[in-house]
């Protein structure tokens, strides 16, 4: 089941409606409880018992590490706790992946051999949820959250269906401390709420899934366009993984704001940034501050030498990378990402603020942080390294004579959409959306879904980011 | 903010939606596939020149030749104009609303309306694609209504009953248990046809049509144009299936071909299965009485026409029988039309060659002109 679906506007009514219509705290917990459970029930069932075997794993350990005092002992634990989390993560995402490339790297050393792998289906959202999980046992450890006063709440907390598959990845500190508290409808922002819900469903049904099958025919097929065409394919898939990525992560935010959860902005204009920093600031934000609070400031974050901070860097953007999928691929997307943080780094640390250099940097920030982003979506998307050099090559002008082309038609419709992404980061529309009579916004409303859905992709697409 | 007034500001919002899907809705073109919208907008340019159209399937499409047929009139003495509408894919619920979009038009000449109709089995067969733009078009709020009047009284056999059990396998045995395994069963297709129905009045998914529509533009997905303008002046609207098939269509001729047994073994089911008329009041009495009611409100009169098939059809003749339809025209028994259940006379098995056409346009002709003469 996904956001766009009609099914989930049916499941979501009936919550919301029975949510609001429960009297007392726990009833509503439950109830979003049960919802969850349905929600994510509703690809396999099977797989709920692999999630609450998750989330009791850390329920357990931050009881127990709420009452350990030895340092030795409490390490121990967090250490139980990475172990399974991970394990789980790593049995069913990057077994097969490892055996592979364990097999191919044999291979390549002239010792051929042959493994079994295992055919594992691959839990939706695993990726997700383990990491939220893991950063509760975390910020219990560092005594920054005391641990979960019920089993009902954390449970809630890690099953919360808006957030459940595909983020944002909540942390424990920023939302079991909301559970304590009775919701009262009279506090929900409503108006704001609607917005996003149809500003994300039109990111993800009609913006990412109609430029979808475009994007197919290039990553399918490069060696058969020109220049041009392989330039509007890629920018296409920057188009398409931004809206169905942020698109659902505005549509979680919007559901959990109507039954009167906050969860974190996951994306903030991040096409707009001017240097590559910036960009990670923006990008999928509750992913890369995880990755900052969990692994890289504990390696020693800006605090150790120089060196030691770019190989964290690139550590990080490795293991970032290989989060995304069990491919080499988006490893070196990762990698990639790693080392255009690194020269910005030592780009900063070499050219003074003031000096005529940084200016002109600043000034071709713009133009190039879209570049190098552009180019690392290049192999995140390619099925194969292969192909990803096709890609770069015709990007550049070489390979053979195009056989086929993409219509004019993409360059303004691009063009178009960059104009609506700056208008929306002024807020263009915002004064409407707060000042209008009820009447005159419940109007527009109506209307404005009205207009979006013949604009809807025909035939359901899975959200990019279920596969990670 | 009381119940009241959200409910007001709910209404209000669903106000402005309908409103404006209201005045999407008309701009979504008819559907390209197999031709349709090109017969249509031809039909709209010529409506006034035809005395007849014969509304139909690929079955009509492909066995009615109008030059054939006026012809064969001409020497009895009898001179009109023939279209043939036949459309491929077509089922019964499109066709009337092809029937309704036709006589919209008020051809000024029409006198008769040749209607293939058919069963209006509500079932979506396991090859449909329900998410089709021409079965999305069809669903109007009328074709709709004609639709769940066939959910509500269409027969539930072992065969959906299994079939329903198995896809919903969750609940399927309990609902079996207990009685209301029907029930779920016609409530489910009711609910998938109001799905498709919110599609059509939504207009969902179908901004690239209509932006190619204003722009004048052929869609990608618009890949099974069937006739070009050309030949549906020279052909008025009929092709043999000699002279367009596709690779899907050739395999169909040679698979009948190759297999001679199995087509006699077929027309022996047909000829046994013309006996077993089904209930009437399974047959949407209220959709087959609104047909006739809207044909002769053009000012024409209405034949049922049941063509050479590889199903026995015997429906429009239980109706005929029971005085629901007042004309049936039933080639699809080989007792009396043995010349259609030859090998030479079929493309594939459920459809005319060109020599089997040209007999069935001479044959219709003898029978419509008894038919035509006979007092009313």
């Amino acid at each position: 089941m996904i956001f766009t679906e009609g099914r989930f506007f049916v499941l979501f009514l009936l919550c919301f409606l029975v949510h609001w219509s429960l009297r007392g705290s726990t009833a509503r917990k439950a109830w979003l409880l049960a919802c969850s459970c349905v929600f994510y029930g509703a690809w396999d069932v099977r797989f709920l018992a692999l999630m609450f075997a998750t989330l009791t794993l850390d329920y357990v350990i931050g009881a127990v590490l709420g009452k350990e005092r030895a340092p030795g002992g409490r390490k121990l634990w967090l250490a139980l706790s990475i172990a399974g989390n991970l394990g789980i993560l790593g049995f069913f995402k990057y077994f097969g992946f490892f055996v592979d490339s364990a097999v191919a790297f044999s291979a390549w050393l002239g010792l051929p051999m042959s493994a079994r792998t295992l055919d594992i289906v691959l839990p939706v959202g695993v990726s997700f949820y383990t990491f939220q999980s893991m950063s509760y046992t975390f910020d219990v450890y560092r005594r920054e959250l005391k641990p979960a006063k019920s089993y009902l709440d954390f449970a809630l907390f890690v099953t919360f269906f808006p957030q459940l598959v595909a983020g944002p990845i909540v942390r424990a500190v920023d939302f079991l401390p909301q559970l304590e508290t009775l919701k009262r409808w009279a506090d929900v922002a409503a108006r704001p709420a609607l917005v996003l819900f149809l500003v994300g469903f039109v990111k993800k049904a009609c913006i990412a899934d109609q430029v979808a099958p475009t994007v197919d025919l290039l990553f399918a097929h490069p060696e058969q366009y020109g220049v041009y065409s392989t330039w509007i394919g890629v920018v296409l898939y920057a188009v398409q993984i931004y809206c169905d990525f942020s698109g659902y992560s505005d549509m979680a935010i919007a559901c959990a704001a109507l039954l009167g959860y906050r969860l974190t902005l996951n994306f903030d204009f991040p096409y707009l940034a001017t240097d590559i920093t910036t960009f990670w600031r923006r990008w999928h934000i509750s992913l890369s501050s995880w990755f900052r609070d969990y692994l890289y400031i504990p390696l020693g974050g800006n605090r150790v030498s120089q060196s030691r901070t770019y190989s964290n860097l690139a550590l990080v953007f490795f293991l970032c990378g290989l989060w995304h999928g069990a491919k080499w691929t988006f490893v070196v997307w990762g990698l990639m990402h790693g080392s255009y943080l690194v020269l910005h780094r030592l780009w900063n640390a070499r050219v003074s603020k003031e000096s005529a250099l940084a200016r002109f940097g600043g000034s071709i920030g713009w133009i190039l942080t879209p570049l190098a982003v552009l180019l690392a979506w290049v192999v995140f998307r390619a099925p194969d390294f292969g192909a990803a050099a096709e890609v770069w090559g015709r990007m550049l002008g070489a390979g053979g004579e195009a056989s086929a082309a993409f219509t004019w038609r993409w360059a303004p419709f691009v063009a178009v959409l960059f104009a609506v992404h700056v208008l929306s980061r002024r807020r263009t529309l915002a004064p409407f959306e707060k000042q209008a009579p009820d009447w005159a916004f419940a109007l527009a409303y109506g209307i404005a879904w009205a207009v979006a859905l013949p604009w809807v992709a025909t035939g359901t697409t899975p959200f990019i980011y279920f596969q990670f | 903010m009381s119940l009241a007034r959200t409910l007001g500001l709910v209404a209000l919002s669903g106000l402005g939606f309908g409103l404006v899907a209201a005045a999407i809705r008309p701009l979504v073109p008819w559907p390209e596939e197999y031709g349709l919208a090109e017969k249509l907008r031809w039909w709209n340019a010529h409506a006034d020149e035809n005395d007849l159209v014969f509304v139909g399937s690929s079955r009509v499409f492909r066995a009615f030749d109008p030059r054939v047929f006026e012809e064969e009139l001409a020497a009895g003495g009898t001179r009109l104009s023939a279209f043939n509408f036949g459309v491929g894919g077509v089922r019964p619920f499109e066709m009337d609303l092809i029937l309704r979009a036709l006589l919209e038009r008020r051809p000024r000449k029409l006198a008769w309306v040749l209607y293939e109709g058919g069963p209006m089995d509500p079932r979506f067969e396991p090859l449909d694609d329900v998410e089709a733009s021409r079965t999305v078009f069809w669903h109007t709020p009328a074709v709709t209504a004609i639709v769940l009047h066939s959910v509500a009284r269409w027969p539930f056999t072992g065969v959906d009953a299994s079939q329903w059990r198995e896809r919903h396998a969750w609940i399927g045995p309990a609902l079996d248990a207990t009685g209301l395994l029907e029930l779920a069963w016609r409530a489910d297709l009711a609910r998938r046809h109001a799905q498709v129905l919110g599609w059509n009045v939504t207009s969902f998914g179908q901004g690239r049509a209509i932006l190619g529509e204003v722009l004048g533009e052929e869609l990608a997905s618009n890949r099974r144009r069937m006739l070009s303008p050309e030949e549906l002046a020279n052909g008025k609207g009929y092709v043999a299936f000699e002279d367009n098939a596709d690779e899907k269509d050739a395999e169909r001729h040679r698979i009948l071909h190759a297999n001679p047994e199995g087509f006699a073994q077929r027309v022996e089911e047909v000829r046994i299965g013309n006996d077993a008329f089904p209930d009437v009041e399974t047959l949407n009495l209220p959709a087959v009485a609104a047909q006739q009611a809207v044909v002769r409100a053009a000012g024409a009169e209405i034949a049922y026409v049941v063509l050479p098939d590889r199903f026995p059809r015997p429906d429009r003749r239980a109706l005929e029988r029971a005085g629901k339809i007042e004309t049936v025209l039933d080639f699809d028994q080989p007792d009396l039309w043995p010349q259609f259940f030859t090998l030479p006379s079929r493309f594939d098995a459920g459809h005319l060659s060109r020599a089997g056409s040209i007999e069935f346009s001479k044959a219709l002709a003898r029978e419509f002109a008894k038919l035509a003469k006979a007092p009313r």
